[in-house]
């Protein structure tokens, strides 16, 4: 095998494709961290984020076949993910219609220790000022700040305009500045 | 937008900075995923490659527009037959007379009729009115009991293995619930049904009622399905459960069509073992040790 990482990752790819569920482990091992952690800063629990993430794997393995290898593939399942993520928001408001969870295959009850110093960091200012963000806005936040897409790829991702992200992000901003304590913007006074 | 220093900022600047401003405060730390987070999604994974999952993702998608739209049917159809036979038959009915005289002594009266099967022929029509309910009502059952099934297969897994684990406890708290809400309900609906808004408002809470008596009934199917191999409830209801359902339904129309309270009362007792169930894994979320 190739050790250019692209390449090893197409390869991935196309033999997850035509069904190797063990090339399909390693891809969601490699996007795990990126994918659990754009649910965490979507959905902000660690729980829904665990059950998020195998949600969003299941979708991209689902899909796969209409993956279009031109894109890259971390945007595609960030995609897919953010898509999801503001899918499960939604509902959530309407917690009548969350029923959909799948109770056999739900995270253990018991907490680990990283659970517990991930719920740590929930509690974290700026985690707590995201959670305040309508779900659109957290939507391109997340993506532009925590996970480096361009607005073309936010673009994509969303089917929004360009100027519409910008839009959205300029206001995103000063919702987080406000929301955040001015401690933490030691050196971001600008963004007002 | 403008820096206080007067010089004006691009977004790619403001980008930047807050950037930089997160970066500093540690919050673009990416939180670490659970350990087991792959393997818990590869368990989730159907065992077919993606293009024959996403085939039957879209059958799945199809098959529950379809019962949807048969669930609305049937109820519509049930509507308007019921509103068919007040109109036809008024109290001559003996269905109409039971649902008249509930709260009243004379309920007892029709429940001893209406409790020995009988061949028809004692009013006109009875006959393909009762076949008409049963098979329209029964086939309404199946179909939102389906519906139930394909919409939450996990929910209803942990719901029929609870049945398995919890039996009896199922049972006395599904016939305790059904007893606490028949001597609140049907007085209550007896009463309001004499008014058009109390019909109105009727019909929708007896539809309503019947919901989780029909997650129920697609619990006891899928329960019932996998009597055998409990391994099937791990995997999404196939024909076996289909199967498991037709043979609860299908005595249950024959039985409501001879003797509707003898129907009503099995059909309620069976049922009931699965609302108890749900009730213990609330509503599937969870599984007793």
């Amino acid at each position: 095998m190739s050790s250019d990482p692209q390449v090893e990752e197409a390869i991935l790819i196309e033999r997850s494709v035509h069904g190797d569920q063990s090339a399909f482990a390693d891809l969601m091992q490699r996007y795990a961290g990126a994918v659990f952690g754009l649910a965490f800063r979507m959905l902000g629990s660690v729980h829904d984020a665990e059950d998020a993430s195998q949600e969003i794997f299941l979708r991209a393995y689902i899909n796969l076949a209409s993956y279009d290898r031109s894109r890259r593939f971390s945007t595609w399942l960030l995609t897919i993910g953010s898509n999801y993520c503001i899918d499960r928001l939604r509902r959530r408001r309407f917690a009548w219609l969350t029923l959909d969870d799948v109770a056999p295959v739900l995270p253990s009850d018991a907490r680990s220790p990283d659970d517990a110093a991930i719920d740590r960091e929930s509690r974290d200012a700026v985690q707590q000022a995201l959670g305040t963000l309508p779900e659109h806005y957290r939507q391109v936040t997340v993506l532009r700040y925590w996970h480096d897409l361009s607005y073309d790829e936010i673009a994509r991702a969303t089917g929004l305009s360009e100027s519409t992200i910008k839009t959205r992000l300029h206001r995103a901003r000063r919702m987080l500045a406000e929301a955040i304590d001015t401690s933490v913007w030691s050196t971001e006074q600008a963004v007002h | 937008m403008e820096h206080r220093t007067g010089r004006p900022l691009t977004d790619e600047a403001v980008d930047e900075q807050l950037h930089t401003a997160l970066r500093n405060a540690g919050a673009l730390t990416p939180p670490t995923p659970p350990p087991q987070l792959v393997e818990r999604a590869m368990r989730r994974l159907p065992p077919v490659p993606p293009r024959i999952a996403a085939r039957n993702v879209q059958r799945r998608r199809r098959l529950l527009v379809s019962l949807s739209g048969m669930a609305a049917a049937c109820a519509a159809l049930i509507a308007l037959i019921g509103a068919w036979v007040v109109l036809a038959y008024g109290e001559n009915t003996r269905l109409a007379g039971l649902a008249l005289a509930l709260p009243g002594r004379a309920a007892l009266d029709n429940a001893a009729i209406l409790l020995i099967p009988h061949l028809p022929g004692s009013l006109p029509g009875e006959l393909p009115l009762r076949i008409v309910l049963g098979v329209t009502g029964g086939l309404g059952m199946a179909v939102v009991a389906l519906l139930w099934m394909n919409l939450w297969p996990a929910r209803t897994a942990a719901t029929a293995l609870t049945l398995f684990q919890r039996p009896w406890r199922a049972l006395v708290i599904g016939l305790l619930l059904t007893t606490a809400l028949g001597g609140v309900v049907l007085p209550l609906l007896t009463i309001g049904a004499t008014t058009l808004p109390g019909l109105l408002v009727a019909v929708p809470l007896l539809a309503l009622l019947h919901l989780p008596y029909l997650y129920g009934l697609a619990a006891l199917s899928r329960g019932l399905a996998a009597w055998n191999d409990r391994s099937r409830l791990s995997r999404q209801p196939g024909q076996a459960a289909l199967i498991a359902l037709t043979a609860l339904v299908v005595p249950l129309i024959l039985i409501t069509i001879m003797a509707p309270l003898w129907g009503l009362g099995l059909g309620y007792l069976l049922v009931s073992c699965g609302v108890g169930a749900a009730i213990i894994s609330r509503a599937g979320t969870t599984i007793p040790s």
